[in-house]
């Protein structure tokens, strides 16, 4: 038996800082999210898993609004944000934090200009104080003295740390990590994953979404683990719910095997 | 022999209901850059370092191409006025067509195809690798940051350059009617005078100026839009290119309709 969503979330009345209420998207002919509905609690880490495809970075992409469903609701904080100005947008966006997939680096900027790029639009810092706080957030990723090299030179894996201090930058209340370690080796893994719990300790209230092939990590570092399927939320559960779910679809997915349900991969 | 007319039918549907999306998409990203445009932040800076890609991108060409472009015109009209010993109109007949004409149209495809299609490719290059998204995502407006900058410094660079067009483009001009027609110099600069008005640089100015906001509009417009790897990115450079040129062609004949009416 799935767990259907809703069901295993704590039962005090807090306001989730995400909720999706029946969300579509259609791409052309191509339905990827068919009536997602999903809340996430604040203070939380909540991964994202699912196959390959299943539209995970597509959702992350609607909860910070650079896509817009076709059909259904998506409340940020409480405020109903669908079909709302782009202002309210602007405003609830700058609480937050997104990486990118593939890091989506200005690659007309070095390093260090990417990273102060949203600082530099909304604080008014002196080049000292902006200096600093760039190399601290350069550190704090692990790739100090970077500030002045060209995206083009770098590595996935540095793209992505240096997308990381930029999501960072303006201390955001929700970070969206989409698949922060996939691409980079054990250590540099292990670093982003004691990142994400450090900044959870670290920062009161944060909420973080991660979006993750990383079974290992998921079930090590999630509050909460939500699965996405056929384009809904097919499981929701603490990591411990999770490995004792019999679901076939879910042993399988946790597992890694081939034989199940969700069939052999294509490629 | 029904199939394919219905086929053809539909794909010309299909072509009709592009062009209309596409209407559509291209006037709510013109509505968005009025809307910026008169907002805080206004991002001088970024004018700014836009005039002199716009400028420093072009003026190596407008500079050759309106010398030689004087001069061939100075040497047809030249040769044409000369059978009615009239040489020394040639400087006149040559401003008249440079300023109403020759120097916004050929301005506007020079910096179509150096400014704009670099333009449209940049943007285009930042849509398909998601720094569009990212920008919004960190609550910036890619409209207000790199549009804004890009139709401003266009519009008001364009005049500026059609203006040294002009000037060269009589230079040229005056050189050919000097060596190969020698042509009395205060003759020239009379005739000029004479025939050239004030109000036909005007007129010339505000083509230039309509034409830097078009091929600028178009250029981010098709970046903006661009989608599918670097494909998309060439693809969205060449339409970029070939719409500007065309509208900057038929703007032009309505501008001209209604300035000799006024
Ligand atoms: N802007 C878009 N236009 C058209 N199709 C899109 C767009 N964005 C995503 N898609 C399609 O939606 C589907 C889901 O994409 P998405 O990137 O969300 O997958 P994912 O779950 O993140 O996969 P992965 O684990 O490989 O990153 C894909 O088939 C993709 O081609
Ligand atoms: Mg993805």
């Amino acid at each position: 038996m799935a767990i259907p969503p809703g069901q295993s979330q704590s039962k005090t009345h807090t306001i989730p800082v995400v909720c999706f209420k029946n969300v579509r998207k259609t791409f052309g002919n191509q339905q990827v999210l068919r009536g997602l509905s999903f809340e996430l609690q604040p203070g939380e880490i909540s991964f994202i898993i699912g196959r390959s495809g299943e539209g995970k970075s597509v959702t992350i992409k609607h909860i910070i609004g650079v896509l817009h469903p076709d059909v259904g609701e998506i409340f940020i904080n409480g405020e109903l944000l669908t079909r709302a100005p782009e202002t309210s947008w602007i405003r609830a966006r700058k609480n937050m934090g997104l990486l990118f997939q593939d890091g989506a680096l200005f690659d007309s900027m070095t390093v260090g200009e990417n990273v102060a790029f949203p600082i530099r639009e909304f604080e008014q810092l002196t080049p000292k104080e902006l200096s600093l706080r760039v190399e601290s957030l350069l550190d704090l990723v692990g790739l100090p003295g970077y500030g002045l090299a060209r995206v083009p030179d770098l590595s996935i894996g540095e793209r992505k740390r240096v997308g990381l201090a930029r999501a960072l930058s303006l201390n955001p209340s929700l970070l969206l990590y989409d698949e922060p370690t996939t691409g980079m080796d054990p250590l540099i893994s292990e670093l982003i994953d004691s990142l994400i719990l450090e900044m959870q300790k670290k920062i009161p209230g944060l909420s973080s979404v991660v979006i993750s092939h990383d079974i290992q990590s998921v079930l090590r570092l999630a509050d909460r683990i939500f699965f996405l399927h056929e384009g809904k939320m097919y499981a929701t559960g603490t990591p411990t719910e999770f490995r004792a779910n019999t679901d076939p679809i879910i042993q399988q997915f946790i597992t890694g095997s081939l034989k199940g349900p969700l069939g052999q991969p294509i490629a | 022999m029904m199939e394919v007319a219905l086929s053809g039918l539909e794909s010309l549907g299909g072509l009709v209901r592009g062009q209309i999306i596409g209407l559509g998409r291209f006037t709510l990203l013109i509505r968005e850059l009025f809307f910026w445009m008169v907002r805080r932040p206004f991002r001088i800076q970024l004018i700014f370092k836009q005039f002199e890609f716009v400028g420093n991108k072009s003026l190596s060409i407008v500079t050759l191409s309106s010398l030689f472009t004087g001069a061939v015109l100075g040497l047809q009209i030249g040769k044409i006025f000369g059978i009615f010993k009239a040489e020394g109109l040639m400087g006149a007949a040559t401003g008249k067509a440079l300023a109403l004409e020759l120097a916004p149209v050929m301005c506007g495809f020079i910096v179509t195809g150096r400014a704009g299609a670099a333009m449209a490719a940049e943007i285009a290059t930042m849509r398909v690798n998601e720094q569009l998204d990212a920008m919004e995502a960190m609550g910036v407006s890619p409209v207000s940051y790199l549009i804004v900058p890009r139709v401003i410094a266009s519009t008001l660079m364009m005049p500026l350059l059609s203006a040294i067009f002009l000037s060269l483009g009589l230079v040229g001009c005056y050189i050919i009617g000097l060596v190969m027609f020698r042509v009395d110099t205060s003759v020239f600069v009379a005739q000029l005078q004479w025939l050239v008005w004030v109000s036909d640089i005007q007129k010339g100015m505000t083509k230039a100026l309509v034409f830097g906001f078009i091929l600028s509009t178009i250029a981010c417009y098709k970046g903006f839009h661009a989608r599918g790897g670097a494909k998309g990115v060439g693809e969205a450079t060449t339409q970029a290119v070939v719409a500007s040129l065309l509208t900057i062609l038929i703007v032009d004949f309505f501008i001209s309709l209604v300035q000799m009416k006024g």
